[in-house]
Formats: structure tokens, sequence, C-alpha cells
């Protein structure tokens, strides 16, 4: 079962600290990361991603993040990524950025990764994501505090989205998010804390880090075939025309 | 008739953020600390938690508990954010049900 670190925040720019965090990720023997380039970068060149890949020996996978404020800018931004070869996520506050988000093919995940973020997760979305086989992220981040009562704050809200989004099965994973380098866990690590902490099934939790993350990156790779007309439905090359 | 309890033995390795000395008794204190802090009394007194075997300068441990607690002592390892001040890593490596294997481990991954 390979398990996955579904967001690492990097700068591409510098190949250097990308290298150092990557060895790092080796050392705590995450063998799946999906790096997500901190600039705004809008198409990641095959050089650069052969050069990262060159760097080291974990699977390497790409996310890019919009961060949107209104749904003006979420229906202009989203017009540059159709048919995008990496998986698109989108993390606002808005309701209506989130529910026209969770409706739209293109976007794959709707990511929750802060308090207030969790807080705001709504029936709809989920509903929304639950018929467009989209997902959702839940980031174990707000977790790694010190202070206990932000702390405990933080998992109920987990506990709670969490729970809401299984009731509703609705797809989903878990990722670190961790802006230090010395928060960082290993994916088996997180989930005993997901399921000891936050109350997740083991199964589920495993999930969450593993088969969900992989059925992502397959639909972002569907997205890419032609032959593939829609969730199970693919286009045999061959055949006779039929009348 | 009682069943006997099963056992299970962790390797962990720790990772410093700068070449820094603490002591066994600290280590231990920290990882106590983080299974009190999530977990409590109730847990605790299940887990039945020895410490086998600890190199800090090869910076590495293992430790014996109940087989009810493996995802308790995981995720209570992992919550351990410093020693002293210095953030550390507490990362497990493996777990097995017999000292003579995760010895066996332990001597592979040392090499």
């Amino acid at each position: 079962m390979s398990l996955f670190e579904s967001r690492l925040r990097v700068n591409l720019d510098n190949l250097i600290e990308l290298e150092k965090k990557l060895k790092f990720c080796e050392k705590l023997r995450i063998k799946n990361i999906i790096l997500e380039p901190q600039n705004d970068i809008i198409k990641i060149n095959n050089e650069l991603k052969q050069e990262i890949n060159d760097l080291t020996s974990i699977n390497i996978y790409y996310r890019i993040n919009l961060k949107i404020e209104n749904l003006k800018v979420f229906k202009k931004k989203i017009q540059l990524y159709h048919n995008y070869p990496e998986i698109i996520c989108v993390e606002s506050l808005n309701p209506d950025v989130q529910i026209h988000a969770a409706r739209d093919s293109r976007v794959d995940m709707i990511s929750y990764a802060n308090l207030k973020l969790t807080k705001s997760l709504s029936k709809g979305v989920l509903s929304l994501v639950n018929q467009n086989n989209s997902f959702i992220e839940f980031t174990l981040a707000p977790i790694m505090i010190e202070n206990k009562t932000l702390q405990s704050k933080a998992i109920r809200n987990l506990y709670r989205a969490i729970k809401r989004t299984i009731h509703s099965k609705s797809n989903y994973i878990i990722s670190g998010d961790f802006s230090n380098i010395y928060d960082l866990r290993n994916p088996k690590a997180l989930i005993s804390i997901c399921h000891t902490l936050i109350g997740i099934p083991l199964s589920e939790a495993r999930k969450a880090f593993s088969y969900n993350v992989l059925n992502l990156i397959n639909r972002v790779q569907n997205r890419q075939d032609n032959m593939i007309y829609e969730k199970g439905v693919r286009l045999i090359k061959g055949d006779k025309e039929i009348g | 008739m009682v069943k006997q309890e099963r056992k299970r033995y962790i390797l962990f390795n720790i990772i410093n953020e700068t070449p820094h000395r603490y002591n066994k008794i600290e280590l231990i204190n920290v990882i106590w600390n983080s299974i009190w802090r999530y977990y409590g009394l109730s847990v605790v007194n299940k887990m039945g938690l020895w410490i086998i075997d600890l190199n800090l300068e090869k910076n590495y441990g293992i430790i014996k508990f109940s087989h009810n607690s493996k995802e308790l002592i995981i995720s209570a390892l992992s919550l351990v954010r410093e020693i002293k001040g210095k953030r550390v890593i507490i990362t497990p490596i493996k777990t097995s049900g017999t000292i003579k294997k995760i010895k066996k481990i332990k001597k592979e991954i040392l090499k």
C-alpha cells in the first residue's frame, strides 16, 4: 500500500531548498509526495519536473492551489486551467466559490486547510463533491501546535468535518500541509494520529492517505486521455461502426 | 482462563534539529508527557511501556508495549515536538511481535 504526503509547499525557483526538503522526506521514509508550488505558476515545465525527479527517489506529483476570494476571480482564473495535467485545488472562505468549485468538473479538489475553512464546510459542497466524484481535502497542520486550547479546538473541528464527510459518502483525502519541516511526519504516523486523536476508523484513515489519493491522481490522468468519455466509459479503438 | 497479554516492539529513529545532548531520562519523560497529554490515565495504565534499548549517539531506540496500544504509541511518539526547547522528530520505523526480529531489523538499518 503506497501512502502519500499530499501537500508539501515548495518554492520551485529555489532547487537547493527543495532538495533539502526532499532529502528530509527521504529520512522520514516518505515514498510519495504531492508538491504544491508556492509561486503563482500556471504550468510546470517537463524539464523542471525531470530535474526535480533526478534529485530524489521519492515519487513526485504536483498540484496547483487556487486561493480565491470571490466568484468573479474564480470564473476568470479557472479558464486558464482547462484540461490541466496536474491536480487543481480550490481554497476559499466564500461559500459561493466553494459551491461553484464543487460543481465545476475542472476542479479536482476543494481544500479545507485551516480552522476557519473547516468550519465553513457545507452540506451543499459535500453533495456536489459526491455527484462530481471530486475530492475534499483536510489537513493536519492545525493539530501540530503547542497551545493546548487551540489544539483541542482544531481536533474537534476536524472530527466534526470528517465525520460529516464520511456520513455523506464523499471522497476525501487527508494531508499534512506542514510549513516547518520539523512538523513533517511519516503518513503511517499521521494515520495513527487520525485514528487515535480524531477518531477516524483505521481503514478509513488508511484510505484517506492512500487509496483516495491514488483515485485523485487517476482522475487527473484520465482527464488527459481523450478516449475516456466519463467515469467508467471508455471509447474503444478498432471496433466497426454499427448500423 | 485469562489470556496472556501479547507484546509489541517498535524500533524508532530520532531526528534532531541541531546536534544537542539530552539524557535517557529526559527522552523518556518527553514520551511519557506526550502519552499523558493526549491520552491520559485510562490509557496509560494499559500500555505496559518499557524502553528496551536506547542509543542516543546513533539516534534510535526500541520500546516494548501491549499489542492493543500500538496506534496510541505510534501517535504519541509522533506527537513529540521538542526536547529541552529544541525541535526533534521521533519517527517509528518498524513494529514487530518479537524482540529477535526487531533487533535483526535494527542491525540491517544501522549497517
